[in-house]
């Protein structure tokens, strides 16, 4: 019982530790990215730039509160962002400059700061708000597609939009092509019986799908599909720029996969599993 | 190649109380043969019900559907009649991790005839999709799944609590990328898939007509249709015009229920609806494959719906009850018995040659009659057999 608690309570620290920046100042960079040979840029607001962190930040804010911090863009050119749950509430930062920004006060619940400019938008510039949310554990998933040429193309501000023959090869979790791996901070950890809330963002440049084995979720909050909240699912989609947020209460223990099931995006390099799946480790 | 006239539809069910246990043997093999619609031949992989001393010991595409009542506890054994490990994912169903079929946390099946036992209770009553989970973007591609049903504690009715239905026709959507079924082998980087054949329970074009798929009733009928996409595209069903449709759960758990015209259908998901006529219908439900990395369009299917004013005639019902083989030598097998009722077999001069009760399920008729045509009558439906 005893160990219990105290792995309990070491995972309670990590994953906060792990997915919740507590910090006043963020970065907005571009990163070439090299996973197992095969280089792709992501774009990425940061929680820190030594060492550079190239997963999107995760702020955990109080509700009813305002919110400030400090957004410092590294990049040579400049970002236009906008709040996913509230498009007129934008920002703009000019390159390698400054600003503060200010949060109003949000609902309960799974937000993100996306970014308009083309290639914030489409290399997965963004940051995942997570407001009041409460459970055993937090955890959250950042899901961004694109094609390794493409990326390196749009870094060099030649591509406009995602070309009608898009066929990506890079899926990742948290910026993590290798999501299944025990090295990924996607893993979630948990034991029957406890409260675990997941915040997802859809990042990428397509509709992305979550499958479940194990267990079912219920779908507390969904920007995008509003009309679903409250439903017990499986297998669900997450559009593009939607932030939803899941709560799971495993029944039973066991390791499961976690995956897209649009099964192309669980793919790297041609290996299988990879990509866009990660596990549930439900501890009794 | 021989084109299949039947959808095996594998029901154990012999009785309407629940909790009992049940059994069923699969095979998985890897030598299925399909003619497509532009008569195109594919290999595709899959699942059949294990019978070596029967012909019907085969693979079908999609898999025999599955279908067991809500508290059953199901045994499936799998025998793996192929050349590489192959195993079942039961989707949906919230297994325990040994019985998960996923290779790495549960156990893989090996090639060259090895067996595996899966053993799982029926928790919640809908629809839910079976598929091989070994290199699952390949294996399940190339036509390793299977609809996996659960009836509700009450009769005719989709869930526990609703979705209450006089008629039902359940559809499994897919999709192939046929040039890895031409070479599923060497298929090339698995993120170039690109799918160009969608599929609704293995039938395209104008075979959903001719393979029994089209939606027929009356006026005083309500459709239950359970609805599951195994793609890896978005599945949208488009309703006809007075056919009203309410949508009652999804993925195997209810919801406040909601009229639709439209059901976007993603890779997994799986929908409980009923149809409600409010007039008559010569029409169809558009379906539509869209490859999610660009939303375009890539195929469409058609199955047809027709609402009579009055009771079905008998042109309508020859769709709708499931009897092979037809011709027969001796032996009758009728699928997807809804409620047990009588059955008669009369010759075309109305001369009752059988008579007997049909159960919930599947049902052998053994039939030794002189050759020639005769009338199977079940339940207002009546389908013409041949003795040959």
């Amino acid at each position: 019982m005893k160990i219990k608690f105290l792995v309990a309570i070491s995972l309670i620290v990590f994953s906060i530790s792990s997915y919740a920046a507590n910090v006043d100042t963020l970065y907005v960079l571009k990163t070439n990215v090299t996973f197992n040979g095969t280089s792709f840029q992501k774009g990425v607001i940061s929680d820190s730039l030594n060492p550079v962190q190239f997963d999107n930040a995760v702020l955990d804010l109080t509700g009813g509160n305002t919110n400030t911090f400090l957004l410092i863009n590294t990049d040579t050119i400049s970002y236009d962002f906008y709040l996913n749950t509230n498009s007129s509430l934008t920002w703009t930062i000019g390159a390698e400059d400054t600003i503060t920004v200010n949060l109003p006060v949000l609902s309960s619940g799974t937000h993100a700061i996306l970014s308009s400019t083309t290639e914030g938008e489409l290399l997965g510039t963004a940051c995942i708000l997570r407001v009041d949310l409460h459970g055993d554990y937090l955890y959250s998933w950042d899901l961004w597609d694109m094609n390794a040429d493409l990326s390196q193309e749009i870094a060099l501000t030649n591509v406009l939009n995602i070309p009608s023959n898009y066929q990506p090869n890079v899926f990742t979790i948290n910026a993590d092509p290798l999501a299944p791996m025990d090295t990924s901070n996607a893993i979630i950890y948990g034991n029957v019986g406890d409260t675990i809330i997941i915040s997802v963002l859809n990042s990428g440049n397509m509709v992305h799908n979550i499958h479940f084995h194990g267990y079912h979720i219920t779908i507390m909050g969904a920007s995008v599909q509003s009309n679903r909240i409250g439903w017990s699912k499986d297998s669900f989609p997450i559009y593009e720029g939607e932030t939803m947020t899941l709560r799971l209460v495993p029944d039973q223990p066991g390791i499961y996969p976690v995956h897209n099931h649009n099964l192309v995006t669980v793919i790297y390099n041609n290996n299988y599993p990879s990509g866009m799946m990660t596990m549930l480790k439900i501890n009794p | 190649m021989k084109n299949y006239t039947l959808i095996f539809s594998f029901i154990f069910s012999l009785s309407f109380l629940n909790g009992q246990v049940k059994e069923v043997s699969l095979v998985s093999k890897m030598n299925g043969q399909k003619t497509l619609i532009d008569g195109q031949d594919i290999v595709f992989w899959g699942y059949g019900i294990d019978d070596p001393s029967s012909q019907n010991n085969k693979i079908f595409l999609p898999g025999p559907v599955l279908r067991f009542d809500v508290g059953d506890t199901v045994i499936i054994h799998l025998r793996n009649d192929s050349p590489e490990d192959h195993t079942i994912h039961w989707h949906g169903l919230d297994v325990d991790q040994a019985n998960d079929g996923v290779p790495h946390t549960s156990s893989p099946v090996n090639g060259g005839g090895a067996e595996f036992t899966y053993t799982f209770v029926c928790k919640e009553p809908g629809s839910f999709i079976y598929h091989c989970h070994v290199l699952t973007t390949l294996h399940l591609s190339m036509g390793m799944y299977g609809l996996f049903i659960i009836d509700s504690e009450v009769e005719n009715q989709i869930y526990n609590d609703s979705g209450k239905y006089t008629k039902e026709y359940n559809y499994l959507f897919s999709e192939l990328n046929t040039s890895w079924n031409a070479n599923p082998l060497s298929p090339g980087p698995f993120y170039l898939y690109e799918a160009d054949y969608g599929m609704v329970n293995g039938w395209a074009g104008p075979e959903i007509k001719v393979k029994n798929q089209s939606i027929t009733g009356d006026l005083e009928d309500s459709i239950g249709m359970r609805l599951a996409n195994t793609g890896y595209g978005r599945v949208e069903t488009i309703f006809p015009n007075d056919f009203e449709v309410k949508v009652y759960g999804s993925d195997g758990r209810e919801v406040n229920s909601f009229v639709t015209d439209t059901i976007q259908m993603f890779p997994g998901e799986r929908f409980g609806v009923v149809g409600y006529p409010q007039s008559t219908i010569n029409d169809s439900i558009t379906v539509n494959y869209y490859d999610l990395n660009n939303d375009e369009l890539y195929f469409t299917n058609y199955i047809p719906v027709n609402i009579s004013p009055t009771s079905s005639t008998i042109s309508q019902n020859l769709e709708t009850l499931i009897v092979y083989p037809n011709p027969f030598d001796t032996d009758i097998t009728i699928d997807n018995i809804g409620k047990k009722d009588t059955a008669t077999i009369t010759d075309l001069n109305g001369k009752q040659v059988w008579k007997g009760a049909l159960t919930k399920g599947q049902n052998k008729i053994n039939l030794n009659v002189e050759k020639g045509i005769y009338v199977l009558s079940f339940g207002g439906l009546q389908v013409k057999v041949v003795k040959q």
